[in-house]
C-alpha cells in the first residue's frame, strides 16, 4: 500500500513538473506583451522587463521560476502591482474550494438516494421521472442552468441574492444547486445501474435464500456494495467542477480563482495564468489520488499496480 | 392389428435439408442492432431530430448567410434594438410585449418604434435577427463539434489500436501519457491552445480535439487488448496479413460499437466546451456567432432581455439531449446484455 502510494506521489510530482514547463514555455511564445500601454515608453518597458526579471535569457528565467515555485513562489500579477500570485491566489482558493466541495457533496449525496430510489422502483413511474431528470441533468451543463437559476430565482422570483459570496449563506445556495445537479444526475445513473445489477447477483439471491427481509437485503448488502464504485467517479467529476466552478464563479460574480483566471485571460498576466493552471492541474491530481487510495482501500479486490 | 411405419406420414421434417432450414431471416449484427434501437422510442426520436438539425443546418447556408446574421442596419439601432420575440399569436411571453428595464407593466416595443416586421425570436442588442443568429451559430458550434469529433476519432482510434496492438513496454509508455494528459484540467489545455493560437474557430476544433481523444483512447485500446486475442485474428495472422490491415478489416469493425457511443458522448462535450471557451473570451471573433458566444455575450443582458440567452441556451441543450439519448440507446442496441436487465 505505501509503496503504491509513493509511486502515485512520484508520478504526480513528475506530471505537475511537466505541467510547469509546459505552461512556462508556452506562455514564452504566446503572442502579446503584458506591457503594452501605449503611455510606456521603450525606456519604462525596458526597466519593467528588468524588475520582472523578463531580460534574462530563457533558461535563466525558467530556472527561476522552478526555484521559486518549488517554495511556492510564483511571480508577482502583471496586473496587480506588487500582489504576488501565491497570495492572490491563497486568497480566492478557500472560496473556490468551499463550492466545490459543498456541490460534491450535495451532489454525490442527492444522487446516491435518487439512484437508489430509481433501482427499487426499476422501470415504472418513479424511475421513469427521475430518468428523465437525470438524463437532462448531464445534458444542460452547469453553467447554462447556473444562467437560468440566475434569471428565475434571482430576477424573476427574487429569492436568492444574484452575486457576491460571503456575506451570507443563502449567496451560495444558486452556485452550488448549479453545479451540483451534474455531479448528481451522473451518480444518479451510476448507482442505478450498479445497484440493479447487485439486486439480481448471487449474494442477495443467497441473503433472499436465508430469509433476510427485503429492508435489510437492500440496505445491508445490495446498497453498499453498489456505493464503492461510486468513488471512482469523483476524480472526472472533480474534473468538471473545475471547469464548471470557473464560468460560474464568473456569472456570479464570486472572487474565487476560477474569476481570476478568466480575468487574466485578456490582460495576459501570465503569472497568474500559470499560478492558476499550476493549482488547477495540482487540485485535480490530489483529488484522483486520493479517490484512487480510497477505492483501494474500501474494496481489496481492486488491484494495486 | 399393429401399426406399421407405412401408415404414418411424417410431417414437416420430409428431409434433412427442411429441418435446417431458418425461417427468420439471420440478422446481421447491424440489423439486429437496428431493430433493438427502433425499439427505443426516445432514440428513435433524438435520431431524426438530429438528423433535422443537421440536414436544416446544412440546407440553411442558402437562407441565411453569415453576413445576413452579422449586418445590422447603423442608422436604425435604436428603433431594431432588443425587440422581443414576436410570433403574430396571442401566445404569452411570445407576443412581442416586454417589461422594458424600470418599467412595471409590458409594453409592445414594435408598436412604440413603428416596426412593421414581427422577429420570431427577437432581435440583440444592436438590432439584429436573434433567430438568424441562432442558425448561424447553430451551424458554426456543429461544425466545431463534428470536425473535432472526427479528428479526436483519428487520433484516439489509432492510438488505442497502436497501443493495445504492441502491448508490452509501448503500451505502458503509452498509458502512462493518458494517464499523465488526464490528469491535466481540460479547461487549461483548451485555454492555453486557445491563447496559443487566438480566438477562431480553427484554434477551437484543434483545442477540443486534443482534450477529447482520451477516453476514446482508452476504451479502444482496452477492447483492443481483448479482441486481438480471437481466433480470427489468429487466422488474419496465420495468413500474413499486415498489423494495419488487421487492424482496419478486423479490429475496428468489430468495436464500432463501441466507438459509436463514445461519439456520442464527445459530441456534446465539444459544443459544451465550445461554449466555455466563448465565455472566456476565447471563443469565435466577433461579430461571428457561435451558440457559445451568444450566450456569453447576452448574459448581461440576461435581468431585462432573458430571450437573448434562453433561446441559443435551448438550442445547445436539446442538441446535447439528443445526442445523450441517442446514445443511451445505442448502447443498450449494441449490448443486449446491458438492456435486459
Amino acid at each position: 500500500m505505501l509503496k503504491y502510494i509513493l509511486k502515485r506521489l512520484i508520478l504526480l510530482i513528475f506530471t505537475l513538473f511537466l505541467v510547469i514547463t509546459a505552461t512556462f514555455f508556452l506562455m514564452q511564445i504566446m503572442p502579446g506583451t503584458p506591457f503594452n500601454n501605449p503611455k510606456l515608453t521603450p525606456e519604462m518597458i525596458a526597466q519593467l522587463n528588468k524588475a520582472y526579471g523578463l531580460d534574462l535569457p530563457l533558461w535563466h528565467q525558467y530556472l527561476n521560476y522552478m526555484i521559486n515555485a518549488t517554495h511556492g513562489d510564483f511571480g508577482t500579477s502583471f496586473q496587480y502591482q506588487n500582489q504576488s500570485v501565491g497570495m492572490l491566489i491563497g486568497q480566492r482558493l478557500p472560496i473556490s474550494a468551499q463550492l466545490g466541495a459543498q456541490a460534491l457533496v450535495i451532489g454525490v449525496i442527492a444522487g446516491l438516494f435518487m439512484g437508489a430510489i430509481s433501482a427499487r422502483n426499476k422501470n415504472n413511474k418513479i424511475d421513469g421521472t427521475l430518468g428523465v431528470v437525470s438524463t437532462l441533468g448531464i445534458s444542460v451543463p452547469s453553467f447554462i442552468l447556473a444562467i437560468i437559476l440566475l434569471y428565475l430565482f434571482g430576477f424573476k422570483w427574487p429569492l436568492f441574492p444574484v452575486s457576491g459570496w460571503g456575506d451570507s449563506f443563502s449567496e451560495s445556495v444558486l452556485p452550488t444547486i448549479a453545479l451540483a445537479v451534474g455531479p448528481a444526475a451522473i451518480v444518479t445513473r451510476f448507482v442505478r445501474s450498479e445497484m440493479i445489477e447487485a439486486l439480481s447477483s448471487d449474494y442477495v439471491q443467497l441473503a433472499r435464500a436465508k430469509g433476510l427481509s427485503e429492508k435489510e437485503i437492500v440496505n445491508k448488502h445490495a446498497y453498499r456494495n453498489s456505493m464503492i464504485p461510486v468513488l471512482t467517479l469523483i476524480g472526472p467529476m472533480a474534473a468538471g467542477l473545475l471547469t464548471g466552478s470557473t464560468l460560474i464563479e464568473n456569472i456570479f460574480s464570486i472572487p474565487g480563482i476560477g474569476q481570476q483566471f478568466v480575468s487574466s485571460i485578456p490582460t495576459k498576466d501570465f503569472p497568474v495564468i500559470m499560478g492558476t493552471t499550476i493549482v488547477y492541474a495540482l487540485m485535480l491530481m490530489v483529488m484522483i489520488l486520493i479517490t484512487d487510495i480510497l477505492t483501494a482501500i474500501v474494496d481489496p479486490r481492486v488491484r494495486l499496480q | 392389428m399393429a401399426a406399421n411405419t407405412e401408415d404414418f406420414v411424417i410431417v414437416g421434417a420430409k428431409s434433412s435439408d427442411a429441418n435446417e432450414h431458418i425461417a427468420k431471416p439471420a440478422l446481421s449484427f447491424w440489423q439486429d442492432a437496428w431493430r433493438r434501437l427502433k425499439l427505443n422510442k426516445l432514440a428513435v426520436v433524438s435520431m431524426w431530430f438530429l438528423i433535422f438539425i443537421l440536414g436544416f443546418a446544412i440546407v440553411s447556408n442558402i437562407f441565411v448567410t453569415q453576413n445576413d446574421a452579422n449586418s445590422f442596419d447603423s442608422d436604425n439601432v435604436g428603433k431594431y434594438k432588443n425587440l422581443p420575440p414576436k410570433s403574430g399569436l396571442p401566445i404569452p411571453g411570445w407576443n412581442g410585449k416586454i417589461k422594458e428595464p424600470g418599467a412595471t407593466e409590458s409594453t409592445d416595443p414594435y408598436a412604440n418604434s413603428n416596426v412593421k416586421k414581427n422577429y420570431l425570436f427577437g432581435t440583440d442588442t444592436i438590432g439584429r435577427s436573434l433567430g438568424k443568429r441562432v442558425i448561424v451559430g447553430l451551424r458554426i458550434s456543429l461544425l466545431v463539434a463534428i470536425s473535432a469529433t472526427l479528428i479526436d476519432l483519428l487520433i484516439g482510434v489509432s492510438y488505442g489500436v497502436f497501443s493495445g496492438w504492441k502491448g508490452g513496454t509501448i503500451d505502458v509508455v503509452m498509458q502512462r501519457i493518458i494517464e499523465i494528459m488526464s490528469s491535466v484540467p481540460n479547461l487549461i489545455v483548451v485555454t492555453m491552445i486557445g491563447l496559443l493560437l487566438g480566438s477562431g474557430v480553427t484554434s477551437i476544433i484543434i483545442a477540443i480535439a486534443l482534450t477529447g481523444w482520451l477516453s476514446m483512447a482508452r476504451q479502444v485500446r482496452n477492447m483492443t487488448l481483448s479482441l486481438k486475442e480471437r481466433d480470427y485474428v489468429l487466422a488474419a495472422k496465420s495468413l500474413g496479413e499486415s498489423s494495419t490491415k488487421i487492424a482496419i478489416k478486423h479490429l475496428i469493425p468489430n468495436m464500432a460499437g463501441t466507438i459509436i457511443v463514445q461519439i456520442m458522448m464527445t459530441v456534446p462535450n465539444a459544443i459544451m466546451f465550445e461554449a466555455v471557451l466563448s465565455a472566456i473570451n476565447l471563443g469565435v471573433k466577433p461579430p461571428t456567432a457561435s451558440l457559445g458566444s451568444l450566450i456569453s455575450d447576452a448574459q448581461s443582458m440576461l435581468q431585462f432581455y432573458p430571450y437573448q440567452i434562453l433561446i441559443p441556451s435551448a438550442v445547445l441543450v436539446l442538441i446535447s439531449l439528443a445526442f445523450i439519448l441517442l446514445g443511451d440507446g445505442l448502447r443498450d442496441a449494441f449490448d443486449p446484455r446491458a438492456s435486459e436487465d
